[in-house]
């Protein structure tokens, strides 16, 4: 174990690694922050982490850096604990709270004791204060930053090791429509480069826009594991729009024989089908002559599907459900999604 | 937001990452085409995802996995130490007040017919009773300011072998401290000693136990620094763990004065202001330890109060 050629440094090609969240607990007195959540997060793609406020995301990517012990279960990467890896800035990358710096310091300053942590050359820190749009104010303290500024910090201080797992705990919050779109990029490029990248937020709508694959969790357990695509196809959201000047008659039709079939008024005189498909209701249509004006599937939006999967599992909800009110009628179409 | 912020441009590609590491690879790595082209043609950019790229390399050359954690984690504390205004303060306020004090009071006792009244080499370095508040508020912020501002989770991701990082934050504090109370008590010693030139009494550097005085002030001002270093890691808040340590050294003495006199006979020799009193005098008073065995005792008080620091570092979540 004393060599560098042997164990201590890694071997694999490129970034080939990943994180495996193995039967995962934490509790905290009482509290059940994860309960028993197992995921593998896989190179070469964005990873969106998904929950309400409280699911326990935050508590699992602390979990993942070692910050915090489980209760039970572990989290490997690539094999190993986190705490075993030697030196674990040029392996993994994290971004978990973009506050959590000593405001003393001067932006350069700071990376650099980073740097110095686990024996990264001090010029990485020019390069990513570059990389990241921070060339301007290296020099200024870090008190004086703005909640972008300093997410942008975050992002250079993951990316000083040149890791090949990238963890982002909810970073665009604060950044301005420009620094959203830079972290968007960045997260499809690092991926693209074949490194590992888990981004968590609340908002099912940002992560849909970067992620690839999607880890959706609620009160601490798995709800979903699974494509964007997949998610979409699964919901109950799914449904038919038709309208028809013999309205009457098509739901009456179309609620005779099937069983499971739910037909509602939507907002326009039109008729909203769940449970049956597009072309059987164009068929059913046909056979029985019912002139059709419009017949569209209205595939659930990524926010519905996720609004779904962790129904039972907010933990903080208000009294109505202020999703109906918005639901109606938004067409999205899955294809079009990056 | 603020004039001077540039906006970012989106990076043009990520393989500007890899064109910014040195060319230093661990042996057993491929070597890297793109790092080590030489001139300043733009790299190129990987054409596939899965082409082969190289780990950072190591500023440092690599030796044993340990060795190599705890001389990194020494670098990067060090780094920290003199990166943050907090302790440029208070080593400059620990100088001020040990070197400021002996020349007041030593000024002002031959200024006034000039009977020093105790001993000399103690009245110069009286300073170090004012500089361990200083000193010990420094041990304090180096690890509190982490643990109030969240960048320790940041160090414990960086080095998660806390104890790595606890041990290279005392050796670090304790070096700087050691360096720096030793030339202040000793300049304090001879201007003291000089300005005491015309009451004929005063001590010379070369006197029996002068320089066992001068070190023993050195001791004792580092380790009331590791203590409240130590107990800062067990309680993270600057405040508290403030309010201990003053307390310990200031409050306690005072308390003690109101219980019955046998007692304070037994408690007094294990104070930190007695214990200091007995390291800066030849003749110690009634009821103190001898100056070997107050720093001794410091020092077992130092040592509890790490290892209670390191155990709530090592079993609580950051």
């Amino acid at each position: 174990m004393v060599t560098v050629g042997s164990s201590v440094v890694p071997t694999r090609p490129g970034w080939r690694q990943m994180i495996e969240v193995d039967r995962l607990t934490k509790r905290y007195g009482s509290t059940v922050a994860v309960d028993d959540l197992s995921f593998q997060v896989l190179p070469g793609r964005v990873t969106g982490f998904l929950g309400p406020n409280g699911a326990g995301k935050s508590t699992t990517m602390r979990a993942v850096i070692g910050l915090d012990l489980p209760t039970m279960g572990e989290v490997r990467i690539n094999g190993r604990s986190y705490a075993s890896i030697r030196r674990p800035l040029c392996e993994v990358g994290a971004l978990l709270d973009a506050r959590a710096v000593h405001g003393g310091r001067s932006a350069s300053n700071h990376l650099l004791c980073i740097a110095r942590s686990n024996g990264i050359d001090p010029a990485r820190v020019s390069a990513v204060l570059e990389m990241v749009g921070l060339a301007g104010v290296t020099r200024r303290r870090i008190r004086t930053f703005s909640l972008g500024m300093l997410q942008r910090l975050g992002v250079a201080a993951a990316l000083l090791g040149n890791p090949g797992v990238l963890l982002f705990d909810e970073p665009v919050n604060g950044l301005d429509p420009e620094g959203i779109r830079w972290i968007r990029t960045l997260m499809k490029q690092l991926a693209a480069e074949g490194r590992t990248v888990l981004v968590s937020s609340h908002l099912m709508s940002e992560v849909a826009l970067t992620a690839d694959h999607l880890i959706v969790i609620g009160r601490g357990r798995l709800v979903a594991d699974a494509s964007v695509a997949e998610l979409l196809s699964t919901s109950s959201r799914n449904r038919v729009r038709v309208r028809s000047p013999q309205a009457g008659r098509l739901s009456t039709l179309l609620t005779r024989d099937q069983s499971g079939v739910n037909v509602q008024s939507g907002p326009d005189g039109g008729l909203e089908v769940l449970g049956m498909d597009a072309p059987a209701v164009g068929e059913l249509a046909a056979a029985h002559g019912v002139v059709l004006h419009e017949l569209s599937s209205q595939q659930a939006s990524l926010e519905e599907a996720f609004m779904d999967l962790t129904r039972d599992s907010v933990d903080y909800r208000t009294g109505t459900d202020l999703l109906s009110l918005e639901s109606s009628t938004t067409p999205t179409t899955a294809g079009s999604r990056p | 937001m603020p004039s001077d912020f540039v906006p970012p441009n989106v990076i043009d590609s990520p393989s500007e990452i890899v064109d910014a590491m040195p060319p230093d690879l661990p042996p057993d790595l491929p070597a890297d085409p793109v790092g080590s082209r030489a001139g300043n043609a733009p790299p190129p950019r990987p054409s596939t995802a899965s082409a082969p790229l190289p780990a950072v390399a190591a500023a440092a050359p690599a030796g044993h996995p340990a060795a190599d954690a705890l001389g990194n984690a020494l670098r990067s504390e060090w780094t920290k130490l003199w990166t943050v205004r907090s302790t440029y303060w208070t080593l400059f306020a620990a100088f001020a007040i040990t070197i400021g004090l002996a020349a007041v009071a030593c000024g002002a006792t031959a200024n006034q017919g000039g009977d020093v009244g105790g001993e000399p080499a103690a009245l110069s370095l009286s300073g170090i009773f004012m500089a361990q508040i200083a000193l010990g508020a420094l041990g304090v912020l180096v690890i509190s300011s982490e643990y109030g501002s969240g960048m320790i989770r940041t160090t414990f991701a960086a080095v998660p072998n806390r104890l790595v990082v606890l041990a290279a934050k005392a050796v670090v504090f304790a070096g700087v401290v050691v360096a720096g109370s030793f030339v202040a008590c000793f300049v304090a010693f001879v201007l003291g000693q000089r300005l005491l030139h015309s009451t004929g009494q005063q001590a010379s550097l070369g006197d029996p136990e002068m320089f066992r005085i001068i070190l023993g002030a050195t001791a004792y001002l580092t380790l009331i620094g590791l203590i409240g270093l130590g107990l800062a890691a067990a309680i993270r808040h600057t405040a508290g763990a403030l309010g201990v340590l003053f307390g310990a050294m200031v409050v306690l003495q005072i308390a003690v004065q109101f219980l019955p006199g046998d007692l304070q006979e037994n408690i007094l020799p294990y104070l930190p202001a007695t214990m200091a009193v007995s390291v800066v005098t030849v003749n110690p008073p009634a009821m103190s330890l001898s100056a070997g065995g107050s720093i001794a005792m410091l020092g077992v008080y130092a040592a509890i109060v790490l290892l209670l620091g390191a155990w709530s570092m090592v079993a609580r979540d950051a």
